[in-house]
């Protein structure tokens, strides 16, 4: 259990009935089946019933105030669409289908269970499919199919990471080494050599680690270190594809689906280690059904993987920066991608609990009803500046969705008192620290791999 | 200067929009004018906003909204505060631009959706906790706040609203007023929303502000305002009295084979036992099985929730039981009841999940006659082979809402329109034995001109004085856009076709 005792738990707040009751859908376990007609799960939007629950939990729809908003609004206006009810208007559909995170707490909410990521994510495709995409998607589309980063970054870039992180470079070292290997012979029986050994990781590093935040690359390197892995990078790797997928351009995304796959594959790895929560999302969803239910190798998020190793190895975990009598107070605020995506809640928890020298407070929505910080599904690259460019005579008005929706969320962070919020998406991490650095806030932001980084590990 | 719909084309589309013109013939656009003090960002003509704004949380077909004169609003507003609201309405009022509010447009009977085109004002962003007073037990706050906001924070200080509705996940507190706030969660208990109310803020329709308590002597008074719809104005802000958080909450239901019984036992619980109850409903059994795998099986169930300090909790249960006990109630199963405690706000959403198309009506039943209209609800539904299931829930002192669902399809439109002819039917039989809906639409105000003209006669004389051309929230209580006659005529046919093909099959 958490500590944050006297802090509530957005479960626990009592409405009319036991905790839970006002806040989130009811149990499903004795309700009949909602009658419906789709086959498939990106037709949820037709079992809608227009509850509105979802309206409550959308952070957008709580910062924009729009109808078009909300799950059910967007549900409302797909089915009208549907019916020939109203015309397709390639420019008034944009934010309707765009001003939406993918946070996935609409889904969680849902009295009749709409697979909402599924239906708009399938929404946004065949928008797309009409011609009908932001201007800023399309900048960022070209980048990702011409330099494989949706940065414009160079792809001989990539690496360059490797200088700051001394495990980092043995990595690419072994992996070079490694294909160059593979290029040369393809012996079959050093293929059979590989496939016999008992466990060979990768470390699948992703585009914004890589080019934009290579403290967190380097410390993630550093803990794979620490607890003894000799892993290795994939020095072929490419955009894993995750914000094609979410912005509608999934036929632009199997390219890079196919490559990476291929190339983790061939590098006989048997287990993929990620320190990016859109790029193990991005794998353990699209690419294990783009490889029909079975991608042949493991994946795992890095606080799976330290959480595994420390476990295997019986290791213990003290934080260097603070004693057990003054520890460090954290709270942990769970990524949408790792958390409702991928439903990792407890391993990230029971991981840094497991420090000595720190401890841990729970904000109140934590878990599957976590606030999501602000930059999930586009939001934060298309509409970064919609508000700020149209409200500029008005303080009030010139905070962007995103800005005021990563500041709710540090706002409850620092509810807690904890010192530190610490995260596990790179997304979250970059987001929630501007927002910190801009306000001067008392608390700091931090991956989780860089916590683990002043940790030292022992037996 | 002339207030005009101008249609123009605009990138290849057609819009309308409210323009001002001046004599030397130079235009400003209404939007414009608006733009210059509410930020841009709530100022929006976005097609598919106007069409899901337009429209309530009702899963009724389109056709429902689009009989009206127009449907469709021109533009959506979303002030911040009630200066901006009153600038808002005022700039409205002077280009007699139809205006109507809305907030959550979560009583699903076009409450609160366009019938004459024009401004929609979206309340929700007036939606502060202004001020919270836990030791003279108020809270003020912005009417577009949620319910579920203002109960999560109400209960960090410990306290809660006396009384809200069972829609209260997706509600807002300033709606509740409007529609008008006498049946729901803690109104046996604490009286009605206009009860707790202490005073509020209310923007008429020339943006005059105006505050109105208790004790205001002006044109206006507070009980002119709740269940009125908004057709005086915008309520901006209320101050409402409200309760700490109690620590004992404990559900009863009980299971009974006569109508006559359960009535009584509800009637009952009302009156014989020490602390009232804090929500108190009865539903039929066809209510559960449309919703539920397993569900109690006598006919009718009576379900209490008391929720108070632990000894007045279980002096009331106690109570309750000994009453169930001697008017032939069965217990029902301890893990129904479980479940029925959080069903509370969830049970009129989760009937849903069975229909493509869900059809209710609500009526305003006195508890006197509470069986006498449940009597005809029984005979007349013997009559028809959909699905239909009643659910009740207590209300002010000696009344009910009895909400009747009917669940259907519109892509089967004989009985789609015969469930709602079967409302209708019962609709009149609860105006014939004076009583009345509890939710008035834009639909069916004609029984209020029928039924209840003396209460439509004196509404209309206090909107004539303040918005005499009849701007604000039109066609609410005082107009109507629909015939009785023609209602029943398109009924009476669509029960004779279901007859015919009834008889066929």
């Amino acid at each position: 259990m958490s500590e944050g005792k006297d802090k509530k738990d957005i479960r626990d707040v009592v409405t009319t009935g036991p905790p839970v009751a006002g806040l989130v859908s009811p149990s499903k376990a004795n309700l009949i089946e909602p009658k419906t007609k789709e086959k498939e799960e990106k037709f949820g939007y037709e079992r809608c019933t227009h509850c509105g629950y979802c309206r409550h939990v959308c952070k957008v729809y709580n910062t924009s105030w729009s109808e078009t908003d909300y799950a059910g609004g967007r549900n409302r206006i797909i089915k009208a669409l549907d019916r020939k009810d109203i015309k397709f208007d390639k420019e008034d559909i944009i934010p309707s289908v765009y001003r939406c995170m993918l946070c996935g707490n609409c889904k969680v909410v849902c009295p009749v269970g709409i697979n909402t990521l599924e239906v708009f994510q399938n929404l946004r495709k065949s928008v797309v499919k009409k011609g009908a995409m932001p201007e800023k998607l399309k900048g960022l589309r070209k980048s990702i199919l011409s330099n494989n980063n949706p940065f414009l970054e160079q792809h001989t870039d990539r690496f360059n990471w490797c200088e700051g992180s001394e495990d980092g470079k043995k990595a690419y070292e072994r992996a070079k080494k490694e294909l160059a290997a593979i290029e040369d012979t393809l012996a079959v029986e050093d293929q059979n050599a590989r496939k016999e050994k008992p466990r060979k990781v990768g470390y699948f590093v992703g585009c914004t680690s890589a080019y934009r935040n290579k403290e967190l690359v380097n410390a993630t390197s550093e803990v794979l270190g620490k607890l003894g892995i000799e892993f290795v990078v994939f020095p072929e790797e490419r955009c894993c594809g995750s914000v094609l997928f979410r912005t509608g351009l999934e036929d632009e995304a199997l390219a890079l689906v196919k490559h990476n796959y291929e190339m983790i594959r061939n590098s006989g790895v048997t287990e993929v280690v990620f320190s990016c929560s859109g790029c193990f999302s991005t794998f353990t969803l699209e690419y294990t059904k783009y490889a029909g239910g079975n991608l042949g190798f493991d994946l795992f998020h890095l606080t799976q993987y330290a959480l595994r190793m420390v476990k295997e190895k019986n290791l213990k975990i003290r934080y260097t920066k603070r004693s057990k009598d003054n520890p460090l107070l954290i709270t942990y605020h769970d990524p949408c991608h790792l958390g409702r995506y991928c439903n990792v809640y407890e391993e990230p928890r029971e991981l840094i609990q497991m420090i000595e020298g720190v401890k841990l407070f729970e904000m109140k929505h934590n878990r599957d009803m976590s606030w999501c910080c602000g930059a999930g599904g586009g939001v934060k690259a298309l509409y970064g500046d919609v508000a700020g460019e149209i409200g500029r005579d008005r303080i009030a008005e010139t905070r962007t969705c995103m800005v005021r929706i990563r500041e709710d969320r540090l706002k409850e962070a620092l509810e807690t008192n904890a010192e530190v919020l610490v995260s596990s998406c790179v997304f979250c991490k970059n987001n929630l620290f501007q927002v910190a650095n801009e306000d001067n806030s008392p608390i700091k932001v931090m991956d989780i791999s860089q916590l683990l980084n002043d940790c030292e590990f022992y037996q | 200067m002339n207030e005009t719909i101008v249609k123009k084309k605009m990138n290849g589309k057609l819009t309308q929009t409210q323009e001002k013109v001046k004599k030397g013939g130079k235009k400003r656009n209404f939007e414009e004018i608006v733009k210059e003090f509410i930020s841009p960002y709530h100022v929006s003509t976005n097609k598919y906003e106007l069409e899901s704004a337009s429209a309530d949380l009702t899963s009724l077909p389109s056709y429902h909204y689009k009989f009206k004169k127009n449907y469709l609003a021109s533009i959506i507003v979303r002030p911040a505060d009630t200066e901006s609201l009153s600038q808002l309405i005022e700039k409205c009022w002077e280009r007699s631009l139809p205006i109507t509010i809305r907030a959550a447009g979560t009583s699903c009977f076009s409450s609160a959706t366009p019938s004459k085109g024009g401004v929609i004002i979206d309340m929700r962003r007036i939606n502060k906790v202004e001020h919270i007073d836990p030791e003279k037990m108020t809270v003020r706050v912005g009417a577009g706040i949620s319910w579920l906001n203002l109960i999560e924070k109400l209960s960090d200080y410990g306290l809660a609203p006396k009384a809200y509705p069972t829609s209260f996940k997706t509600s807002c507190v300033g709606g509740f007023l409007a529609t008008p706030g006498k049946a729901g969660i803690g109104v046996l208990k604490y009286g009605t929303m206009a009860d707790s109310i202490i005073s509020l803020t209310l923007v008429l329709p020339n943006g005059k502000i105006e505050y109105i308590s208790r004790d205001s002597k002006g044109e206006i008074s507070l009980d002119d305002i709740a269940g009125t719809y908004g057709i005086y104005g915008a309520v901006s802000e209320i101050e409402l009295s409200i309760t700490n958080l109690k620590t004992s909450l404990e559900i009863i239901g009980y299971g009974f084979s006569s109508l006559e019984d359960a009535i009584n036992y509800y009637k009952a619980l009302m009156s014989k036992v020490p602390d009232k109850p804090f929500f108190l409903s009865i539903s039929e059994r066809q209510f559960e099985r449309y919703s539920h795998i397993n569900f109690p099986s006598q006919e009718w169930l009576v379900w209490a929730v008391f929720y108070d300090d632990p000894e007045v909790t279980f002096k009331s249960v106690s109570v309750s039981e000994e009453i169930a006990l001697n008017s032939n109630g069965v217990g029902v199963d301890k893990s129904y009841l479980k479940e029925k405690w959080r069903d509370i706000s969830d049970a009129e959403v989760a009937i849903g999940r069975t229909s493509r198309n869900i059809i209710f009506q609500e009526y305003w039943i006195s508890n006197d006659r509470l069986l006498s209209f449940y009597e005809s609800y029984v005979k007349r539904a013997g009559n028809y082979k959909f699905p239909i299931a009643a659910y009740t829930i207590s209300g002010e002192e000696g009344w009910s809402r009895v909400k009747i669902f009917g669940l259907s399809d519109i892509t089967r439109p004989i009985e789609f329109f015969t469930v709602k002819a079967f409302l209708h039917d019962l609709s009149m039989k609860a105006f014939k034995q004076g009583d009345s809906l509890y939710t008035i639409g834009i639909v069916n105000t004609f029984y209020l001109r029928k039924y209840k003209r003396e209460v439509v006669k004196e509404r209309k004389v206090l909107k004539d004085k303040l918005d005499p051309k009849d701007m604000f929230n039109s066609y609410r209580i005082i107009k109507a856009r629909m015939k009785l006659w023609r209602i029943s005529l398109l009924f009476n046919t669509a029960k004779l076709l279901y007859k015919i093909s009834f008889k066929k099959k």
